[in-house]
C-alpha cells in the first residue's frame, strides 16, 4: 500500500511538472510551416508611414533536387504585428521563426528611429534575439532580401555566413545581435553601431534593367529565377545614436573603428608606408585595446592604447625583413598609421554625430565614477572637447612562410 | 537430487510411494511392461550366467538411447561369462565381480530403476535380488564443438558450448584444473528430468550467493525443463523487467572466466550456453576479445558499447523530438536538408519512425527464421530493395532511413541488452513524440530508476558503475593492461587479489 502510494506520489510529482513546463505542447509536424530564415524591415514611401514586412523563407521543392532555394514575400500594416498578421493571412501556412538568422532594416526605418522594431523583436515569443541586425543602405530591405546570391541559394544565412567571415577573418565589422543592439543603445554612450550592407554598385545597369520586373514581383520574387539580380556586399558600419541612424562608416573606416573599440578579431589592413612611398598589407593577428582617462589641470585626456600583432602579407619589394632596420621602420610606420587613422576617426565620429560608439563614456564611468557623476550632465559637450591620445604598440610576428625577398632585381 | 513433489493439479498421474524392488524377475518385468505399454523402444533382454546356478537376468533399457556396443560388451558379456560366487546376494555379486562397466550403480527403489531407464541407461534386474544394477550405457549423437554464431571473436578460443551437458563440463574441467572446482548435479523437472550442473569455484565464491542459488532451483516445481531460460527467469531476482539479471553465455572460456570472478554458472542438459550469476550492469558490454586483444583495441570496443547503447535508444526519440517540438535547437542547415529530404513523404515524424522501425524487426525476424541460404537473399532485397523504394515511393524520408539504420545498427553491438533497448527505445519515442525532449528526460528517468532498482543475489545491478573504487579504474569502463589487473570485483568474492604485481 505504502509503495503504490509512493509510486502514485512521483508520478503526479512527474505530470504536474508538465504544467509548469511551457512549450511542451507546442507539437508541430515541419511541413506544416515555413521556414523563415530573415526578416527585412521598411517604411512605405510618402505620406504617413506604413510598415513593408518582408520575409524570406525557404522554398522546398518535391523533385530530386534537394537544393533549397527561397522567396520573398511581403506585406503592409499600420504596426508591425498586423503588417505580420498579412504576412501569415497571404502565406499557407504558420510562420516559423526558429532559424531566422538576419533581420535587415531598412534605411528609412533606421533613420526613424528602431525602438520600435526592436521592442517588437524583444516581446514576440518567436523571434530571437540572437539574429544578426544590419542596416540596408541607400535601399530598402526588400531589395536586400530579394538581391542574387553568390552561393547560398537563402540570402539571409548568407548575410549570416559574411557577418561571421568579417568578425573572424577580414574585420570590417562585427556582427551585431538584437540584443547587443538593445544593450548599446541603452548603455551610457547611448550609441550603438551595425553592420551595413549595400547593393552592389557593379550590377546598378542590372537593377536599373529589372527595375520593372522587381516592381510586379514584389510580393513574391522566387530566386532561382532572378540570377541576374542585384547581389549585396558588406559595407561598412552604420552609426545610431540613442534609436537613430545618424551615418555611416565605410569599410576603411569601420577597420579603425573595431581597432579602437577593442572588438578586433582578426583582420586586414592596407597601410601606406611614407619611408617608401607605398602601400602595405598586415594581418592583424591580435588586438587588444586599453582605454585610460585622466584629469590634469581641469582638462580630461582620454589615451587608447591599440596593442597589436600582425603578420606582414604584402611589403614592397625593395624591402628585405632580413635586414633588422627594416623591421623598426616598418613597424613605426604601422603604428602610425595606426594610431593616426584612430585618431581622426575617433574625432571625427564625436564631432561630426556627437556619437561615442568606442566606449569611452563607459570607461569612464567604470573607471573614474566621480568624475562621471560630477559631469554626467554636461558630458555631450565635454567629450566634444576632450583631448584625444592614440597609441599603438605594434607587433610584427614574421611574414607569412619567408622572411626573404623572393627577387633580386 | 531430484525432486518429486506433487502438484495440486489433476492432470498430473497419481503417485505412489516408491516401492522396494520385488525379488521376483518375472514380476519386476511384468510390472514394467505394464508401466511403458505401447513404448515400443522399450527392450527386454533376458539371459543368465555360467555356473550350476547361474543368475536369470534381465536388462532393460530403451533402444534409442542406448550404445548397444557398450551394453553388449561390457554389460551383457561380463554377466553371461561370469560365474556366481554369491548366490545369498546376486545384484552385489554382479556389481563386484562381472561388470566391465565403469559408471555402475546399484538402485533399491523401483521408481529410480524406473528413473534410469527413461534417462537412458541400462538397468539390470537379477532374479532373487532386491536392488538393480544401473549402467550407463548412454549413446546418441550430439553435435560438434563450434563456434558459437553469436559470440564469435577475433582472437581467443573458439569452441562453445553443446547441447550435451558432459561435453561442456569436460571444456570447463580442461581450463580450470583444480580440485576448487566444484561440480554439483541436479534434476529439475517432473517430466524431463533435466540434468543441470551448478559449478563454482569454492574458495572464490560467496557461500551465500550458492546457498541462495540452491535455494532458489529447489523452488523450481516445473514439468519441464528445455532450455536454460526455464531456468534464468526462476531464479532472477525480478521476473517483470526488461534488462536481464542472470548472465549467460556460450562460451566455455567466458564462463571459466566469470568463474574465477567469484561467480557461479548453471549449465543445462540440451542447451549449449550457460547461466552466470550474479550479474552486474557492465558486463553486458564486455566481451570476451576484450580480454584477448590490446588494451588499446579492447577499451576502444568497449567505450564503443556503451556509447552504443545509449544511442541505439535515444537516436529515433531525440530524432523525433527535435523534429516536432524543438526545431529551433538544430543547426538551420540541418533543418532545411531534413525538410527537404522529407518534403512529400505523408506520415508524422512519430509514425514514419515506429513504423520503419517495426519494418527493421520483421526484416531481422525474419531473417533470423528463414535458412541461412535464403537469409542473405532476403536482407538484400529487404534493406535495398524495399528501403530504396520507400524513399522512392515517398512512404518515408532519407533522413529517418539514416537514422533508423544507425538505431539499427548500433543495437546490434549489444545483442546480450536486446529486449531492454527494444522496450525503451520506443518508451522513449512514444514519450518525446508526445512531450519532446523533456518525454525523453523522463524516460531516461524511468530506465535509471528501473536499473537502479534492479539486483541479482542481491547485488546492486548498477555496481561499479556509478560510485568510484579501485576495480572501476582496473576493468569496468575500460580495462587496464594484463599486469595491472590486480584485484577480482569484491562483489562477488572475499578472495580479491586476482595476481601479484610484477612490474
Amino acid at each position: 500500500m505504502k509503495k503504490t502510494a509512493k509510486v502514485l506520489f512521483v508520478s503526479a510529482l512527474l505530470i504536474l511538472q508538465l504544467f509548469s513546463l511551457s512549450g511542451c505542447f507546442d507539437y508541430s509536424d515541419v511541413e506544416s510551416e515555413m521556414f523563415v530564415t530573415g526578416l527585412g524591415i521598411d517604411c512605405t514611401e510618402g505620406g504617413e508611414c506604413k510598415y513593408l514586412i518582408s520575409v524570406e523563407i525557404a522554398s522546398f521543392t518535391n523533385t530530386r533536387d534537394s537544393s533549397v532555394k527561397s522567396k520573398v514575400i511581403s506585406a503592409e500594416g499600420d504596426s508591425l504585428m498586423e503588417s505580420f498578421q498579412s504576412l501569415i493571412a497571404k502565406s499557407s501556412k504558420m510562420l516559423y521563426f526558429g532559424h531566422c538568422q538576419t533581420i535587415v532594416i531598412g534605411e528609412n526605418v533606421a533613420k526613424q528611429g528602431i525602438t520600435n522594431v526592436l521592442d517588437f523583436v524583444f516581446r514576440y515569443e518567436f523571434l530571437r534575439l540572437s539574429m544578426f541586425v544590419i542596416v540596408a543602405k541607400d535601399c530598402k530591405a526588400l531589395d536586400i532580401l530579394s538581391s542574387k546570391s553568390d552561393g547560398n541559394t537563402i540570402i539571409s544565412y548568407e548575410i549570416a555566413d559574411t557577418m561571421k567571415a568579417s568578425e573572424n577573418e577580414i574585420g570590417i565589422a562585427k556582427g551585431t545581435s538584437v540584443f547587443e543592439l538593445l544593450n548599446q543603445i541603452n548603455n551610457i554612450s547611448k550609441c550603438g553601431v551595425t553592420p551595413v550592407f549595400v547593393k552592389d554598385e557593379n550590377n546598378k545597369k542590372n537593377e536599373n534593367d529589372k527595375k520593372g520586373d522587381n516592381d510586379e514581383n514584389k510580393e513574391n520574387n522566387e530566386k532561382g529565377e532572378n540570377d541576374e539580380g542585384n547581389t549585396h556586399s558588406l559595407n561598412g558600419i552604420a552609426i545610431f545614436v540613442k534609436d537613430r541612424l545618424k551615418g555611416y562608416l565605410g569599410k576603411n573606416q569601420s577597420v579603425f573603428c573595431l581597432l579602437a573599440s577593442d572588438g578586433m578579431k582578426k583582420g586586414v589592413l592596407t597601410c601606406y608606408i611614407p619611408s617608401h612611398h607605398q602601400m602595405m598589407s598586415v594581418r592583424i593577428l591580435r588586438s587588444s585595446t586599453d582605454i585610460s582617462f585622466d584629469v590634469s589641470d581641469g582638462h580630461p585626456e582620454i589615451t587608447l592604447k591599440i596593442k597589436t600583432t600582425v603578420t606582414l602579407l604584402e611589403i614592397p619589394p625593395e624591402i628585405s625583413l632580413k635586414k633588422p632596420e627594416y623591421n623598426v621602420i616598418i613597424q613605426k610606420d604601422i603604428s602610425d598609421f595606426i594610431s593616426e587613422n584612430v585618431y581622426i576617426l575617433v574625432r571625427d565620429t564625436i564631432e561630426r554625430y556627437g556619437a561615442d560608439i568606442f566606449g569611452l563614456s563607459d570607461e569612464i564611468h567604470k573607471k573614474n565614477t566621480d568624475y562621471w557623476e560630477e559631469n554626467q550632465a554636461d558630458w555631450d559637450e565635454i567629450i566634444k572637447s576632450i583631448k584625444i591620445k592614440t597609441v599603438c604598440d605594434i607587433a610584427i610576428e614574421g611574414s607569412g612562410i619567408t622572411n626573404d625577398k623572393i627577387y633580386e632585381g | 537430487m531430484w525432486k518429486r513433489n506433487n502438484l495440486p493439479n489433476e492432470t498430473e498421474p497419481e503417485k505412489k510411494e516408491n516401492q522396494g524392488i520385488s525379488p521376483s524377475l518375472s514380476e519386476n518385468l511384468s510390472k514394467l511392461r505394464i508401466l511403458f505399454k505401447d513404448n515400443d523402444s522399450l527392450k527386454i533382454r533376458e539371459f543368465r550366467t555360467k555356473g550350476k546356478e547361474p543368475y536369470l537376468c534381465a536388462v532393460v533399457y530403451l533402444e534409442a538411447l542406448t550404445d548397444d556396443t557398450a551394453l553388449s560388451e561390457c554389460i551383457i558379456k561380463g554377466i553371461m561369462n561370469g560365474q556366481p560366487t554369491s548366490p545369498a546376494s546376486p545384484a552385489d555379486d554382479i556389481y563386484k565381480n562381472f561388470c566391465f562397466e565403469g559408471d555402475l550403480a546399484l538402485k533399491d527403489k523401483y521408481d529410480d530403476a524406473v528413473l534410469e531407464i527413461v534417462s537412458g541407461n541400462s538397468v539390470v534386474f537379477v532374479d532373487g535380488a532386491s536392488k538393480v544394477l544401473s549402467a550407463d550405457t548412454k549413446g546418441w549423437k550430439s553435435r560438434s564443438i563450434s563456434e558459437p554464431e553469436g559470440e564469435k571473436s577475433l582472437r581467443g578460443p573458439k569452441e562453445g558450448f553443446t547441447e550435451k551437458l558432459t561435453d561442456n563440463i569436460a571444456m570447463i574441467e580442461r581450463r580450470l584444473c583444480t580440485p576448487d572446482l566444484k561440480i554439483k548435479y541436479m534434476k529439475i523437472g517432473r517430466r524431463s528430468a533435466t540434468k543441470i550442473a551448478v559449478c563454482y569455484l569454492e574458495s572464490l565464491i560467496i557461500p551465500e550467493v550458492l546457498e541462495e542459488l540452491y535455494k532458489r532451483l529447489e523452488k523450481i516445481d516445473i514439468d519441464a525443463v528445455l532450455e536454460s531460460n526455464y531456468l534464468e527467469a526462476h531464479i532472477a531476482d525480478k521476473g517483470y523487467t526488461a534488462f536481464k539479471t542472470i548472465g549467460s553465455t556460450e562460451k566455455p572460456d567466458v564462463v571459466t572466466g566469470r568463474m574465477l570472478e567469484g561467480r557461479i554458472a548453471v549449465l543445462t542438459n540440451g542447451t549449449p550456453e550457460a547461466l552466470t550469476a550474479p550479474l552486474i550492469f557492465i558486463e553486458s558490454f564486455q566481451a570476451s576479445d576484450d580480454y584477448y586483444t590490446h588494451y588499446f583495441a579492447s577499451n576502444i570496443g568497449r567505450l564503443l558499447r556503451i556509447l552504443c547503447f545509449f544511442l541505439t535508444i535515444s537516436i529515433p526519440a531525440i530524432y523525433v523530438a527535435l523534429l516536432t517540438f524543438h526545431k529551433q535547437m538544430m543547426p538551420a542547415n540541418l533543418t532545411l536538408s531534413i525538410i527537404t529530404a522529407r518534403q512529400g513523404v505523408p506520415f508524422p515524424v512519430i509514425f514514419e519512425c515506429i513504423s520503419l522501425l517495426v519494418v527493421f524487426e520483421i526484416l531481422r525476424e525474419t531473417a533470423l527464421r528463414v535458412p541461412s541460404t535464403v537469409a542473405q537473399a532476403f536482407s538484400i532485397v529487404g534493406a535495398i530493395v524495399v528501403g530504396n523504394s520507400a524513399i522512392e515511393a515517398k512512404l518515408v524520408s532519407v533522413s529517418m532511413v539514416i537514422i533508423v539504420s544507425l538505431t539499427s545498427l548500433t543495437g546490434l553491438m549489444i545483442p546480450r541488452l536486446s529486449p531492454a533497448v527494444l522496450v525503451y527505445r520506443t518508451l522513449f519515442i512514444i514519450l518525446a513524440g508526445i512531450l519532446g525532449l523533456y518525454g525523453y528526460i523522463i524516460g531516461i528517468f524511468i530506465m535509471f530508476t528501473n536499473l537502479l532498482s534492479l539486483k541479482s543475489f542481491g547485488i546492486n545491478f548498477l555496481s561499479y558503475m556509478v560510485r568510484p573504487n579501485e576495480y572501476m579504474l582496473q576493468d569496468v569502463y575500460v580495462r587496464l593492461p594484463w599486469q595491472h589487473i590486480t584485484k577480482r570485483p569484491g562483489l562477488f568474492t572475499h578472495n580479491i587479489t586476482r595476481q601479484k604485481k610484477t612490474k
